[in-house]
């Protein structure tokens, strides 16, 4: 692959992206192509280490099955269409074509789970916050259902644009496919490779990226259980676990740091704020600090006021961005918002504050 | 040879360790595929984990302990070899916290 030089070096583009993203709603073309010269980088390094990895201009932008089995429908390109694949427990993705955007429900439960929960989220997406699909441009939904052998874990797959599902071990989780904010979870990461294109690494931007998933993941299980943010459980994952570890949780937005204790899963190591951040770190450990602020504000003007805000900011945001960075461009948002009178008018001042208790304002 | 693994990433983020020892052949074919990012122990220098591509997808980073140092592997799910499925399969039977 040959390497790409860049006229505006990345740092400039950052640079000129933050001041941008703190004026205006709609993310200018400079943020644009902040995230796109991100994703190229991002291509370039993993064309050496990762052999399956393509870059994005020639990753496939909607997985249509090889092969339809007669009534199944395949929908067409940029129509946020589902298509469900059944990995009949093997390591590989896309195995058998099962059920297409409109087509009758089929035997397998965990399936029809995945196509509900994609419709719920696609749903969601565009009533809530006006957003076609992943990309904003209605790219196809495809799912993986049981993927592997016991797989413990379901992820975005950001090479293939796929959200991927395993059946669960049953001795810690049970199907990944039966809780809506496992789906929700994963295709905001989708959203965010489409947006902000936020590094996963082991920094602030890497908390942030997988801050975003949870707050968007636990505003639509909140909205689909017709929850409020007083009477959300503000919990990821609690309703994936095995009957044995049954009350525990893999997150807590509310208390980060109290999900879990027991001798499966050890102990639950997100700190509550910016007093117990160390770094390197796992994004799964420091997300908590963002993820609190995100439950704050909840608290104080309402979930949807609230995602709505985080949605506008992730559509703002660049990839190397760091908690301040976040707070800044969310009290923009927020002040962007009130002003239109789709947030309350005290929404930059919850924003603010929330993120000062937290530590990073 | 011993083989350690420690996993991340995905949904449920969960880091888990496992070790094993093993001469099995199909194992250790497996492993001289891996691509190597380091001989020697301790962890991959900064600029090598800031290089790390970036993706949520569960993670896993394999140890091999020569007795000229150790090489360190990182896949992510979608670029696991097959021939290595055996081999992170018993591990990941017996990884804990």
């Amino acid at each position: 692959m040959a390497n790409r030089c860049y006229f505006i070096p990345p740092h400039v583009l950052d640079h000129i992206a933050k001041v941008q993203a703190q004026q205006s709603a709609e993310p200018s073309p400079t943020q644009r192509s902040a995230v796109v010269s991100a994703q190229f980088r991002r291509g370039r390094r993993t064309a050496g280490a990762l052999p399956l990895a393509l870059p994005l201009t020639e990753q496939r932008l909607t997985a249509e099955p090889g092969t339809v089995p007669t009534g199944l429908t395949v929908p067409k390109p940029g129509t946020s269409g589902r298509l469900i694949h059944d990995d009949q427990n093997q390591w590989t993705f896309d195995v058998q074509f099962i059920r297409g955007e409109g087509d009758p429900a089929v035997p397998a439960q965990n399936a029809n789970d995945a196509y509900d929960h994609l419709g719920a989220v696609r749903s969601y997406y565009k009533a809530k916050l006006g957003r076609d699909s992943i990309d904003n441009a209605g790219l196809n939904l495809v799912a993986n259902v049981n993927f592997g052998v016991d797989f413990d874990n379901a992820f975005w797959d950001d090479t293939g644009l796929r959200m991927v599902f395993g059946n669960g071990s049953g001795t810690v989780f049970t199907d990944l496919t039966a809780s809506i904010d496992v789906c929700a979870h994963e295709l905001t990461h989708g959203v965010t490779q489409f947006s902000a294109n936020l590094n996963y690494t082991d920094d602030q931007s890497g908390a942030l990226n997988e801050s975003f998933s949870d707050m968007i993941g636990s505003a639509i299980d909140a909205y689909a259980g017709g929850k409020d943010a007083g009477t959300h459980n503000w919990l990821i994952g609690d309703e994936i676990m095995a009957p044995d570890l049954f009350g525990e949780a893999l997150r807590s937005m509310a208390e980060p740091g109290t999900a879990f204790d027991n001798p499966m899963m050890g102990r639950d190591p997100q700190p509550r704020d910016m007093s117990g951040y160390t770094e390197p770190a796992d994004p799964h450990i420091m997300s908590g600090i963002p993820n609190r602020w995100f439950y704050l504000i909840c608290t104080d003007i309402g979930i949807d006021a609230a995602t709505t805000i985080m949605y506008q900011t992730l559509q703002n945001l660049w990839p190397n961005a760091k908690f301040a960075d976040a707070a800044a461009v969310a009290v923009a948002q927020a002040r962007i918002l009130a002003r239109n009178n789709l947030v309350p008018r005290q929404a930059p001042q919850s924003v603010r504050g929330a993120a000062r208790q937290q530590g990073f304002w | 040879m011993r083989v350690t693994l420690q996993t991340s990433g995905g949904f449920t983020g969960r880091r888990l360790h496992a070790s094993l020892d093993t001469d099995d052949p199909a194992h250790l074919r497996a492993l001289a595929q891996l691509p190597a990012q380091q001989l020697s122990g301790g962890q991959p220098p900064a600029d090598q984990l800031a290089e790390r591509p970036g993706s949520a997808q569960p993670r896993y980073r394999l140890t091999v302990h020569h007795p000229d140092g150790d090489q360190v592997s990182e896949l992510t799910e979608s670029t696991v070899p097959p021939a290595l499925r055996p081999l992170l399969a018993q591990l990941l039977r017996n990884a804990h916290p």
